[in-house]
């Protein structure tokens, strides 16, 4: 498992190992030393000049202490300009990989849009040419139908173990996980293309950002809807925990492993914990669940598929409802400071409310979620951590909140996935592993970062956690 | 018997060479804030930050070595002066 780190964004173009950013504090602070030890070198060397010794008849090694002390005071102070010069050279690395970074990110979303307008544009002869031209295609068809149907039974048509094993091994690779992201980019482009718009006219609409990943998003929502899934509904609180005396996070792990993993023991999906600032006003800290059922149908669950296509394509899905619906219940007003920590399709719905703008949103933790669409306001803290071997960030686009601090990660590098279990990379304690990284990191961003996310928990004498689980009304 | 002046300069040359004590003591702390050579580089950037740290561990070594010298010369001057007779 690797255990670094690569942190970017903050509103910074550079793009970092968590080592390489130590390094520029290091150094940094080593200048400071030195030219503080300098400076006292200096009020030593000046209680005993030269001519004052030899006027006091002070032997000649005190002669020869103040030449090497003045020869110090040289040394130090080059050190300290070097020291600076190296801390300048790693952080002009940083932000010359950074362009270098962006360049081709920018350029590689160009390519793929375009191609992905010509690609849709010829898309309707391509699959009948295909269909006619390689009998695998249908077959592959009938087998997926099949896979689908006999697994709705409950019967497998393949062992779990043999699926899930070679699937794995193909959708934890980071390359797979790159190349969905810039899919999902593209997607829009395709679609175009392929209702029949000129790829060059497609290219235009896109440059111009009337295409998008939640237009396309708003589309299938609307499509599944016309076939009976997807649907939006109500949701309404089930249960609502007692309010228990709770103490305030000190790390990026506590504020990780503080977020629900609802069970069939303990289905709460939001847990909402209330402090009180200096001035006696309250302050609250959300934290929400990740997707509970994947039903895309009939499903009881506000943490549904539905709601991640709602989060995707900007409207008020089940989850966004029923967080909403939790902080009204808490008595959560729109002037009260909040923080907002997530995790999956918790972290895209804690984005939506920030990026809603109902709330006084002060930071936002948001883990392994698909928020790279999601315009949070550049004035709010955010902290993103994605791995790169998870694939449920990717479905969310291209991360374009540069003004957030983005930790990226490479959790399975160098070690085997563990069997049986689906995208191992975007496990909770996975990503709580990650959030232990990131406590032990030297990187200064993530110090002040934390920072800030804990200031709502700052002096706080009495603090309370209450959880809330919710349903959708089902008709 | 010492005078009172070389008394005060005695006094001056042992405070000058405990503060240089200090003063080489806090360099040690500055020498664990430099980076070591990092793994995190390739190629010719690599060459040039390893250089780089390595002068700078080497240069405070020195400097640490030109302090402790004069701390030395300062001791050994108060010592010659205290012997001195008046």
């Amino acid at each position: 498992m690797s255990d670094e780190l690569i942190i970017s964004g903050g509103g910074s173009v550079a793009v970092a190992t968590d080592e390489m950013w130590g390094n520029v504090a290091k150094l940094q602070r080593a200048a400071e030393q030195l030219r503080e030890v300098a400076a006292v070198l200096s009020i030593v060397d000046a209680r005993l000049s030269m001519a004052h010794m030899e006027a006091l008849g002070v032997p000649i090694a005190g002669g020869h202490a103040e030449e090497e002390l003045h020869c110090a005071y040289a040394q130090l102070t080059s050190l300290a300009n070097r020291a600076d010069d190296v801390s300048a050279l790693v952080r002009t690395a940083a932000t010359s990989y950074g362009w270098a970074e962006r360049f081709a990110e920018n350029a590689s979303r160009r390519v793929a849009a375009d191609a992905a307008a010509v690609l849709g544009f010829f898309f309707p002869r391509w699959v009948a040419l295909a269909a006619l031209t390689s009998p695998a295609l249908p077959v592959l068809a009938a087998l997926g139908l099949a896979a689908h149907l006999l697994n709705s039974r409950g019967v497998e048509l393949l062992p779990p173990g043999l699926v899930s094993a070679a699937l794995n091994e193909y959708i934890t690779d980071p390359a797979f996980v790159w190349a969905l992201r810039h899919a999902v980019m593209s997607s829009d482009e395709f679609a175009a293309g392929a209702s029949g718009v000129p790829p060059v006219l497609v290219s235009v609409l896109s440059t111009a950002g009337v295409l998008g990943l939640p237009p396309m998003a708003g589309q299938i929502q609307r499509t599944g809807g016309v076939v009976g899934i997807l649907k939006e509904t109500p949701v309404s609180l089930v249960s609502r925990s007692e309010s228990s005396p709770v103490e305030a996070p000190h790390s990026y792990e506590q504020l990780v492993e503080r977020i629900p993993q609802p069970t069939e023991l303990d289905p709460s999906q939001i847990r909402i914990e209330r402090y009180e600032n200096a001035a006696g006003e309250p302050e609250w800290a959300v934290y929400i669940s990740g997707t509970v059922d994947f039903a895309v149908a009939d499903s009881g669950e506000p943490f549904d598929s539905a709601s991640n296509v709602s989060n995707a394509a900007g409207g008020d899905g089940g989850s966004f409802a029923a967080v909403a619906a939790a902080m009204a219940e808490a008595g959560i007003s729109s002037d009260n400071n909040v923080s907002f920590v997530g995790h999956s399709q918790g972290a895209g719905t804690a984005a939506r409310l920030a990026a809603s703008g109902e709330y006084n949103t002060q930071g936002l933790l948001l883990v392994g979620g698909n928020t790279g669409q999601i315009p949070i306001p550049p004035g709010i803290r955010t902290v993103i951590v994605e791995h790169t071997d998870d694939l449920v960030p990717a479905t969310g686009g291209l991360q374009d909140n540069a003004h957030a601090l983005l930790v990226e990660r490479h959790a399975y590098e160098n070690r085997p996935l563990p069997e049986g279990i689906a995208v191992p990379a975007h496990r909770l304690p996975v990503y709580s592993e990650t959030a232990q990284l990131m406590d032990k990191s030297s990187s200064p961003e993530l110090e002040r970062s934390l920072e800030e996310l804990l200031r709502f928990g700052n002096g706080s004498g009495s603090a309370t956690a209450t959880s809330y689980h919710y349903e959708r009304e089902v008709p | 018997m010492i005078s009172t002046t070389d008394a005060h300069t005695i006094e001056s040359l042992e405070f000058q060479a405990q503060q240089l004590r200090m003063l080489n003591e806090r360099l040690s702390y500055v020498s664990a804030l430099f980076p070591s050579a990092s793994t995190q580089w390739r190629g010719p950037a690599q060459q040039l930050f390893d250089a780089a740290v390595h002068s700078l561990h080497r240069d405070l070594a020195q400097t640490r070595s030109v302090i402790d010298n004069a701390e030395q010369l300062t001791s050994l001057a108060a010592s010659q002066l205290s012997s001195r007779v008046g």
